[in-house]
């Protein structure tokens, strides 16, 4: 009995104090997209992210500038080098389609793996 | 009295022993390795650059003679889809019958900067479902995309008329984005200088796309690390809180191309529900969209809000197709408890009938 008086008596404070969290969260969104939703915001946003990004360019070429002069291959040598492989990897996947699709039409059925697909809705099986 | 006295006791007694949960907890949560994610048996059965296609093991005696594809945002990991057990929507799929493929994305490289909306909906779905077709010998496929996943779910099915898509199901899909909210504000095409993004950096990182989500919920964060606190001797409650933050943090960057495209086609011109999307030269008319949808939205989903999601049931020319609207987020439509009672069910319901 005192357990349940326990409950009764505590429960409330956990659950008030969750809501005023909610609450706050809520408040405080919505003041601050009224803020957010300005044009002058999206505009100090939009400086402030490509500051962000210039700064992040600059260290990459400089970043790239060493590595040149340390004979390694820099990024864009990779990238290179990347879609390159890119390319045969695409050019795989085609004949490997293929071939597949060959494969299927030479042997119908073959392909099927795991329980047999003859599963039937609720509804159709009359059950449940 | 003696009553008062056995209630404070216990009050105090209770709050001990959430304080000394809370420090071993506590504890565990700064120090434990990154919370077990994604556990359901698996097989990665296609892998090509960003694209994985996963093929969930059967966890039933028959399944739906009709795969299901599950198409993630390009935004996140997948494993939304599968963030614990018995809060897994694709265990509880797999138990339901269903034979469960994921499309899940990895961040793109350098070199995938080139990426276009053609490539997302013309090559990688295709690829995939040339490959369920393959490994389950079926003919045609149902597809759920969630959020931008359902965009291009709903590109790839509105250019490819002919099948062999089954079904569509549209988890909190997009589909005015006039009617984005703040992020349409912010990419004011006045101040916002996508090209010069793109150009500059190639890929759009993944700290950038973050930004853009927590600043339109800015209490969001804080108040879910006090909500922690305050649930940290609740074991289950921290794990699960630990598993989502890192599904949140994992936030994927972006391949430059897609993001000019999705900016200036979708976001500024609106092509998606003017009807005048065309991709690799195919008219993406969400007009030519005949089969079977479903499109689940959440009430207060401040990423793809409602007013965003409604024109799909207008623009496509299904005769079978239902909107249900349901209490929740963005995120708690698709995983969590309310998930697990509320669309789940319904999920199923619907396309169980579908399926065969």
């Amino acid at each position: 009995m005192a357990d349940k008086s326990n409950e009764k008596t505590t429960k409330p404070l956990d659950e008030q104090f969750r809501e005023m969290v909610t609450q706050w969260e809520r408040n405080f969104d919505a003041f601050a997209n009224q803020m957010m939703g300005t044009e002058s915001f999206t505009r100090s946003m939009n400086q402030a992210q490509d500051a962000q990004m210039t700064m992040r360019k600059l260290f990459q070429d400089y970043m790239a500038r060493n590595l040149e002069t340390a004979n390694m291959p820099t990024r864009e040598d990779i990238v290179h080098l990347a879609e390159a492989v890119q390319a045969v990897d695409r050019r795989l996947s085609r004949i490997e389609d293929a071939l597949m699709g060959m494969q299927s039409n030479s042997s119908p059925g073959s392909a099927r793996q795991g329980p047999p697909r003859t599963k039937q809705p609720p509804s159709r099986q009359g059950d449940q | 009295m003696a009553e008062y006295d056995a209630s404070l006791a216990a009050q105090v007694n209770r709050l001990v022993e959430r304080t000394i949960a809370r420090s071993v907890n506590g504890l565990e949560y700064i120090r434990g390795p990154a919370i077990p994610v994604g556990l359901t048996p698996k097989d990665v059965v296609l892998e090509r650059g960003t694209l994985r296609l996963y093929h969930y093991r059967p966890q039933s005696d028959e399944v739906y003679r009709v795969p299901l594809l599950l198409v993630m945002a390009t935004t996140n990991k997948a494993y939304i889809f599968d963030i614990a057990p018995g809060q897994s929507l694709v265990e509880y799929l797999c138990r339901r019958g269903f034979d469960v493929f994921v499309l899940d994305w990895e961040a793109p490289r350098p070199h995938e900067r080139n990426l276009d909306l053609g490539d997302y909906t013309q090559d990688f779905i295709p690829s995939c479902i040339r490959t369920i077709s393959r490994i389950t010998g079926e003919p045609d496929v149902s597809i759920v995309g969630y959020c931008m996943g359902g965009v291009l779910s709903c590109i790839y099915a509105a250019t490819h008329p002919n099948g062999p898509l089954k079904n569509l199901v549209c988890l909190t899909t997009p589909i005015d984005w006039h009617e984005m909210g703040l992020v349409r504000t912010w990419q004011d095409p006045r101040y916002y200088d996508v090209d010069r993004l793109v150009d500059t950096l190639g890929i759009i990182p993944a700290d950038f796309v973050m930004q853009s989500f927590e600043m339109q919920r800015p209490a969001q964060r804080t108040a879910s690390q006090i909500r922690l606190w305050e649930q940290m001797w609740n074991e289950d409650f921290v794990k699960s809180a630990r598993a989502f933050e890192r599904w949140g943090n994992e936030t994927l960057p972006l391949a430059g191309e897609y993001a000019r495209q999705t900016t200036k086609e979708l976001l500024w011109e609106n092509k998606l529900v003017n009807g005048t999307l065309v991709v690799d030269g195919k008219s993406a008319d969400l007009a030519n969209i005949t089969v079977p949808v479903l499109s689940f939205c959440a009430e207060h989903d401040h990423l793809a809000p409602y007013p965003s999601v409604r024109p799909l049931m207008e623009k496509i020319s299904s005769t079978d197709k239902k909107e249900i609207k349901l209490k929740g987020g963005h995120v708690s439509l698709i995983a969590g408890p309310n998930a697990v009672r509320r669309m789940w069910p319904q999920l199923d319901a619907w396309l169980a009938e579908r399926s065969v």
